[in-house]
Order: structure tokens, then sequence, then C-alpha cells
């Protein structure tokens, strides 16, 4: 399954006279992942919100397909897109795999239930974040760490073709950091979908992603590949801090290490 | 008829004679102010003039106990709004037409304003003996007040103890004694003669309270069912309860009373029992209905179920529908035409009989009555 | 899509759900169980041959040879009133563990939006203006329902978009405003008549309930709960915070709106019929939450069970304990805060 996002001239804030972004324009083609960087406060989340019209863009669209989204068509955006949020609180202590199962919402009909099928693939997904095992637990008895990958589990058992993450890493160790990372690499690869992720960590943004997109302060941004903006004078000039790159190559890949210096 | 109303006086001369060693109220003759008596509140009241400005703020009845203690209403300034609602429904507004002028305004809920009520320049006000915030706030303003007692199973003797009272404070202990002295007769001739029931003819009664078709209430024990059944030698199906409860039709079911009286508090006739109006409900197979045996309790001067100035009435018309063989001696028309002749002074013509009889359920719906 | 075969419980676990079997069995046999028993049990006293054969002879059309007194008690004074206790009672429970679901909080009732207040207040001013048992229930009706669309307009309010906050304070304004004016209702009553018809009317009752209201409200209450067993597993979702409820796929203020609608035409409809039944919306749905666990596709099916039971239980106190009728909501007061508080002693606040 494949789906090409466009957001074309995109413009938004919380209020008229403090706009976020203001004719932002970029793309997630076919199997790409795309990462966003930027500042705290810089709207990386409101970004998410808005390309997938939780939140309303002022002015420009999101096209999926070649589609723009309107109003009619919005709840539909939800079959082909699975978004992980960045903080999720439960409030009932529903099991781990009733949790998951809720991601099958969208390939449901308004009066149906889950069937065994549903059930079936919410285990798998389970699986392919290495969790099926704890699938009896309830959401309240498991790590900060376990948590995210229930999401992340959630937001694959609806079989996406986009998959939008929020800083997924926040909440993980350093091993469920790389965990996650080659686990999402290999899921987006083998199923050929499209990925949208929030990242603290520009490095994580060098090794995942063909594309990223850099928010900086005053409306301004940055797109391109990967490799070309996530650069030391972009990130200095967004972050305020000076790094020193330092390439090398693993397993046929140029990846970078990013030291932070100073605090410019 | 001349004879009759001859016979009455020497009788009601000879018991009332008989009453004064017996204990009628011990007081001065009039135009000896000031004099001391004692309320139904247990406090020591003196009257030191004849009392022109009276009101009453509570205890329903009162208005037309009054009207029988003393002869008249012209004194009244004010009375408790349900009693004005009960007057417009009863024979009290045709005995005593000008009651339905009377300001009601000064009662809200249970409560009395008493600046409302020093409006009317009351004198002396007949109010509940256990408000004591009220009795108190009176005195203070310099208004008399008279506590009245509710508690109470025998009707008999309370409605004596009420009409003594009124009778005491307005200096009309005569006509007040006669009314006592009658009822108390009656009520003695009435025992007398239930004693002579053999113990495997008593029948059981009850008193529907209301049935408003969602709850049923009936009288129990600790009220004036009681000493209606227990006078008339019969015996209150509802007993095992006590004051005005309520039950489902199951309980009704498992006592199966041999008579039920419905009072005028309910807006149920007879005919609402015989023809099961109430869904939920099924009479049709309770002895007293299969039997006929289902009345609506007459309507005098107020609700007869409780004390009033017609209660000789309420026991001689009871007495008669429960044992008819043994209560045979006097036609109950004849007895309410003379009682309404000789202690109101009215002479019931057909209609108003038949009403008194048959009421309407306008006392039950709290309407005024549309007839008259 | 391969079955996780390597994960050995889950291959041999054919209940996924994991509810086990007997507990199924024991919620789908106690309301049978419960149903039967009651029809035994009253102030008037009917042989166990006898409810059978009344019942039996009923339902082919033959012939009675038992009393009319008899056959009245089982056919017309017990009958209705138990199958009203069943509907209800389910009805009450599954409407407040969907508002707990769809507020994701565990101490929310049905009355929180309002719809007891309202329907209260329909009754009482019925009764003021002496209008028969139908004008009475119909009022009611009228006036829960009003009661909610208020509280539903309110927390539209400023572009508001109904989210769940709103709709708690709507719901307190709605229900602080048709109490006070009941309260003004009882100011006003004749004390002797109508106030104590008003406040009887108001703690609740089952008794007298007839076919004919049966015929009324059952298929209000019957719309509702199947409507709340239709959604059941969406209420999951619809617990979880908005935009995440949003992005799985569900459209939540048409959610919402259908819960509530649901949720008051039960409320309402139970109210009219019966006065204002407190603790059952509240309790049943945590007794159930500790039997069967929060996930509302298995938690909804057992508070219909749950619930019709405990109703039916507590009205045949109710009918039966003493000479008099107890009001409903003093039972299920004097049950459900025992109780309750027991639960929260067991369970620490923790709702699992």
């Amino acid at each position: 399954m494949v789906m090409k996002l466009i957001v074309e001239h995109g413009r938004y804030g919380y209020t008229l006279d403090n706009l976020l972004y203001d004719d932002i324009n970029f793309a997630v083609n076919e199997g790409e992942i795309l990462s966003i960087l930027g500042p705290n406060g810089v709207g990386k989340t409101t970004l998410l919100r808005c390309i997938t019209t939780l939140l309303k863009w002022h002015s420009g669209h999101t096209i999926i397909d070649g589609v723009p989204v309107t109003g009619r068509n919005r709840t539909n955006i939800w079959e082909k897109i699975s978004y992980v949020p960045q903080t999720s609180s439960a409030k009932f202590p529903y099991t781990i795999l009733d949790m998951v199962l809720l991601g099958r919402c969208s390939h449901l009909k308004v009066y149906s239930m889950p069937s065994k099928k549903d059930y079936d693939i919410a285990m798998h997904a389970l699986d392919q974040v290495g969790i099926a095992h704890l699938y009896r637990k309830k959401c309240n008895e498991i790590s900060g760490g376990e948590y995210q990958l229930v999401l992340i589990a959630r937001a694959l058992a609806a079989q996406p073709q986009l998959l939008i993450l929020d800083e997924p890493e926040s909440h993980l160790d350093f091993r469920n950091q790389i965990l996650v990372l080659s686990m999402l690499e290999k899921v987006v690869r083998e199923g050929n979908l499209s990925c949208i992720i929030n990242t603290h960590y520009p490095e994580h943004a060098m090794r995942l992603a063909d594309n990223a997109l850099i928010l900086g302060r005053g409306r301004q941004y940055l797109f391109g590949k990967a490799a070309d903006i996530i650069s030391a004078e972009n990130l200095s000039d967004v972050f305020g801090v000076k790094v020193k790159m330092l390439p090398f190559e693993y397993g046929g890949k140029t990846l970078s290490s990013i030291i932070p210096l100073e605090v410019i | 008829m001349l004879l009759s109303v001859a016979i009455i006086f020497t009788v009601v001369g000879c018991s009332s004679n008989a009453s004064k060693e017996s204990g009628t109220p011990a007081v001065a003759e009039k135009g000896k102010f000031p004099y001391t008596i004692t309320d139904q509140a247990g406090r020591n009241i003196v009257i030191e003039k004849q009392y022109e400005r009276v009101a009453m703020s509570s205890v329903r009845p009162i208005p037309a106990a009054y009207l029988a203690a003393t002869g008249s209403i012209n004194e009244l300034v004010g009375i408790n709004p349900s009693s004005m609602v009960a007057a417009k429904s009863s024979m009290l507004a045709v005995l005593a037409p000008n009651i339905v002028n009377l300001p009601t305004g000064f009662v809200e809920g249970n409560e009395t304003n008493i600046e409302e009520l020093m409006k009317l320049k009351p004198e002396v006000v007949f109010c509940l003996n256990t408000n004591k915030q009220e009795i108190d706030a009176l005195e203070a303003v310099g208004i008399r007040a008279v506590g009245m007692e509710t508690n109470g199973t025998d009707a008999i003797e309370l409605f004596s103890q009420w009409a003594k009272l009124i009778g005491e404070v307005m200096g009309k202990e005569n006509q007040a004694g006669a009314i006592i002295d009658h009822s108390r007769a009656v009520a003695q001739k009435v025992k007398e003669v239930a004693q002579t029931i053999p113990a495997g003819e008593k029948k059981t009664i009850m008193f529907l309270y209301t049935d408003d078709g969602k709850t049923i209430k009936v009288g129990g024990s600790n009220l004036y069912s009681q000493y209606w059944c227990e006078t008339i030698g019969g015996i209150n199906a509802a007993a095992e309860v006590s004051n005005v409860a309520v039950v489902n039709m199951e309980q009704i079911y498992k006592w199966n009373p041999d008579y039920i009286f419905i009072t005028n508090f309910t807006e149920t006739q007879p005919e609402d029992i015989y023809n099961n109006k109430y869904p939920g409900q099924d009479w049709s197979n309770l002895k007293a209905v299969k039997d006929g045996h289902v009345y609506k309790i007459p309507l005098g001067v107020y609700r007869w179920f409780t004390p009033t100035s017609d209660g000789a009435l309420m026991l001689q018309w009871t007495a008669q529908k429960v044992y008819p063989q043994y209560f045979n001696y006097y036609n109950i028309e004849t007895e309410i035409r003379n009682h309404y002749s000789k202690f109101y002074n009215y002479n019931l013509n057909d209609a108003e009989l038949a009403l008194i009889l048959k009421p309407s359920s306008d006392a039950g719906s709290y309407k005024a009555r549309t007839k008259e | 899509m391969d079955p996780v075969s390597h994960i050995e419980s889950w291959e041999a676990a054919p209940k996924r759900h994991g509810i086990p079997l007997l507990t199924k069995v024991i919620l789908v046999l106690l309301p049978l169980v419960v149903f039967v028993l009651s029809f035994g049990l009253g102030r008037y006293n009917v042989s166990p041959q006898a409810v059978w054969g009344i019942l039996w002879g009923q339902a082919f059309n033959l012939p009675s040879s038992y009393p009319g007194t008899d056959t009245s008690v089982i056919m017309v004074l017990r009958f209705p009133r138990i199958l009203m206790c069943l509907l209800v009672g389910a009805g009450l429970s599954m409407a407040g563990a969907a508002l707990q679901g769809m507020f994701g909080n565990p101490l929310v009732s049905p009355q929180i939006l309002g719809v007891s207040a309202g329907a209260g207040f329909g009754a009482a001013l019925a009764i003021l203006l002496s209008g028969s048992i139908f004008m009475i229930q119909t009022m009611a009706l009228f006036f829960g329902i009003c009661a909610v669309a208020i509280t539903y307009a309110i927390s539209r309010f400023k572009g508001g978009d109904s989210s769940v906050y709103m709709l708690v304070l709507a719901g307190v304004i709605t229900s602080a405003f048709f109490e006070a004016l009941i309260s003004i209702i009882k100011y006003v009553a004749d004390p002797f008549s109508k106030l104590p018809t008003i406040t009887y009317w108001l703690l609740g009752s089952m008794a007298n309930v007839s076919w004919q209201d049966l015929m009324m409200v059952a298929p209000i209450i019957g719309f509702g709960i199947v409507g709340l067993i239709i959604m059941r597993w969406r209420l999951n979702i619809l617990s979880l915070d908005d935009d995440e409820a949003r992005s799985l796929g569900i459209n939540i203020n048409a959610s919402r709106i259908m819960v509530i609608i649901f949720c008051t035409l039960i409320t309402a409809a139970s109210v009219s019929v019966c006065g204002i039944v407190g603790w059952v919306g509240l309790v049943i749905p945590h007794i159930c939450r500790i039997i069967v666990g929060p996930n509302h596709k298995n938690l909804i099916p057992a508070c219909l069970s749950v619930g019709a039971v405990y109703l039916l239980m507590i009205d045949n106190l109710a009918r039966s304990l003493v000479s008099t009728e107890i009001p409903l909501s003093i039972l299920t007061a004097l049950v459900g805060a025992p109780f309750f508080a027991y639960l929260l002693s067991k369970s620490g606040g923790q709702w699992s």
C-alpha cells in the first residue's frame, strides 16, 4: 500500500497574529521517511496535528494521493494514517491486547465488533514491536517505555499507509531507542509504509530518514534530503548550538555522530 | 320535629349537668377578666379581655371546630391556607360564607410570617403546640398564642379538648360545652352497643387514606383510624402499621378487610375501586369489594376522618355501615339534619344533605367546590 | 497475517478476552434464577406450586384453577414490577458504565448531565398541577430530555467542542438549576397533600407498576440498551484523550452524542416511571469492573446482568421486608454506600 502526502501553502497559528507557519510546503512520497526537527515550542506537534486535520489549516491544504483533505472526507483519513501521540493517559487499566485492538477501529464498521482476524492482527503488531508475550498485562502494570511500544503496536495494528510518530524515543532507554528505530526502519521498509517522525535527536533523523524538515523560529523552515538539510550550520542556526559532525561508514551506510560543543 | 328538638335539648341539658360534675371548664363566670387557663402546650395563659380578632396559623380542622364551639366566625381575621382550601370544598363555606374572604397569605408552607400576620392585627392566634418558635415570637409582639394538640387517636376527645380550649379563650364555654357533651354522649352510647357484638361477628376495617394510582396510603394504628374502628366494635385491618403508612396491594390482600372507607384526602371514589381504575392495582379480589362494602367517608364541616365537630355523626354513620343490625336505633339522615340545625343553626336542604353523604372528589383534589 | 504461534498461551486460549467461562455462565444464569425466585416473594403468600401453575397457565392460555387473588398477585402485582426492575436496573447500570467510560471518570453517575434533576422537576410540576399519572410520567420524560439538551447546548457555548470537561460543567449548571426549581415547587406546594406526594415520588418506588407502564417505557429503555450494546467496544476509544480517540478513526462528537442520547433515554424513561433511583448507575459498574475488567466490550453486558439482578433484589426487599413499602433510593443508598466503601477499601482506589 502506498501513499503520497503533500502539504501545500500551509498556514496556522493558535492566534492569527502569532503564526507558527506561513506558506509551509513539503511532501512525503511513497515509502519515504520524513523526520521533523526543531527546538521546543516551535510547533512540531502542532504541525502533525495540522497535517492530520486534527487542527484545521487557516489556509493551504493537506493533499493525500492527489486529493485535498476537506471537511467531508476527514474521517476517512484514519483508514490510511496512524498516529502515535507523545503521551497518552490511560484512564482505565485495559490490557495491552485490548489497547492494541483499538487500532483496528478505523477498519471496522460502526456497528461491528472486532473479530478473530482483528485479534490476530493485533497480536502480530505486538509481536512486531517485541512485546507479544505481555499481551495479558494491564497498561498500568508496565513501564513507560513498554507503554510507548504498546502505542506503536496499536498504530501498526491499523495497517496504515502512513505512520506518524511524535517523539517516540522520548521515554525509552538507550537500548530501546535503537530497538524502536530499527523496528521502525524494518517495518516501514518491509511494509513500504511512509513515515513521519518528530524527533529531538538529529542523529536518529540522519540514521532513519530520507528527508528532513527543520522548523526554525519565526516561521522559518528547511526541507530537503536528510543528508543535505542536517548540517552543522543549519543545526547551529536553528538550535543555537555549536556542533561537530563526524561521519563514518557502518553497514553500507554513511552515519554521522553529532556532538554538541557549546551553546551559542 | 318540635318534640324531637325538645327531647334533644332535655337530653343535652341533662348530660351537660352530668358533665359539669365530671369536669367542664372550671372558669369564673363571664365578665370576670382576667382569668387563667392552660393551653395544650402546657402553658398558663391569661385571658384579659373578650377577643374580637382571632387568627389560626396551623392545624387544619380548627376553623371548623371554632365555628362549632363559638357559633360564628365573626372574629376570624385569618386562617391557614390549607384550612381555606378545605373550607371551600366542604360545608364550612356554606355554613359560614364569609370565611372564603379571609386572608391566608401569612402562612408560607409550614412557616408563619409573623410580620404579615401582624398586619391583620390579631389579638389571639391558635397555633401548633409544639411550635415553640412561633409561640414565643407571637407572645413577643404582644399576640396571645394558644397551642393546639394534634397527637392522639381518640378523635372525640381531641375535638373536645379543642372545643373546650376555644370556648375558654373566647368565653363561650356553654356553647362549646354543648357540642362536647353531645359528642361524648354519642361516643359512649356507641361503645356500649359495640360491646354487645360477639367476637365472632367482629369486622375488619381499612381506612384508605389516599390512593393516587401510584402510592397507596392507609390509616394504621396510632391514628384516628384506630379510634373509629375500635369504638364501633371493629378491628383495624391496618393495625400492624402505624400512622399514615405506604403499603402495597399485596399487603392489602393479606389483610383482606371486610370494609374499606375512603377518606376525603384523596380523589378516589368507590367506583374507582370497584372498576379498578388504576392499572397497577387489582382490588377485585378483596372481600370488601366483592361484598360491595367500599364507601367514601361523608364530608361535613371538615373531613370526618379527623377530629371534627361532626365526630358524633362519623361514629353513627360508620357504625351503621358496618353493623347495621346493631346500630338500628337511628336514621343517619335525620341525625345529620338535627346536628346541623342544633349546632350550626343551619337547616340542610336535600341537595346539601346528599352532598355530605356522597361527597365529590373536590376535597381530595384540593379544589374549591363548584356548586353553591 | 500469521497468528503468533510462538506465544503458547495465545494459541492455547480460545477465549481471547480472558473472561472465564464460569463467570459468563453465572452472569447469564443469575438474572434468570433471581427472576424466577422473585415470583415467590411478597407480603401475600403464594405457594411455589401456585406460582408455577399460574405462570404456566397464563403462558398457554389454560383455564385457571387458582384463586383470583393468587392470579392477581402474580400477573398484575409481581410480574410487571419484576420486569420493570430488570429493565431499569440493567438500563441504569449500563448507562452509568457508558458515561463513566465516556468521561473517563469512574465517579460519574447517570445524573451527571442533569437528566434526573430535569425529570424530577417535570414530575414535581405535574404533581403540583394535580396532573394524572400519565401527565406526571410524560412531563418527567420530557423535562429529563430537555435538561440534557440544555446541558449539551451550554457545553457548545463560545464554540466549545463539547469536550467532556465542558459537558460536566454544563451538567452541574443544569442540575443545579432544576434542583432549585424543584425546591421552589416544594416550597409552594401544600405541605399536607402535594409535598408528601412529591417527596415520596422523588425517593423512587416500583409500587403499582403496571403492564401499561411497561408498554410505555420498555421500547425507550430497550432502544437505549441495544444502542449501548452496539457501541460498547467503541466506549474504550471514547475513554481516551480527544486527539487520540480521533486518530483511531471515530467521530468523537457523533459518538458522544449517541452515547448521551442512549443514556438519557434510559434514565429519563426510568425516572418517569419509578422516580429517582440513585446509586445503581454508580456502584454496579464498579462491581462489574472487578468481575470482568474495564474493557467495555465485557463491562456493558456484565452491567446488564448484574444491574438487573441488583435492582430486582433490592425491590424484593422494598416490597416484602416489612408491611410498609420502603422507598427505593433509601434502600439502594443503605446497601450501596457501605458496599462502595468496602470496594474502596479493597481496591485502594485502583479501578482494576
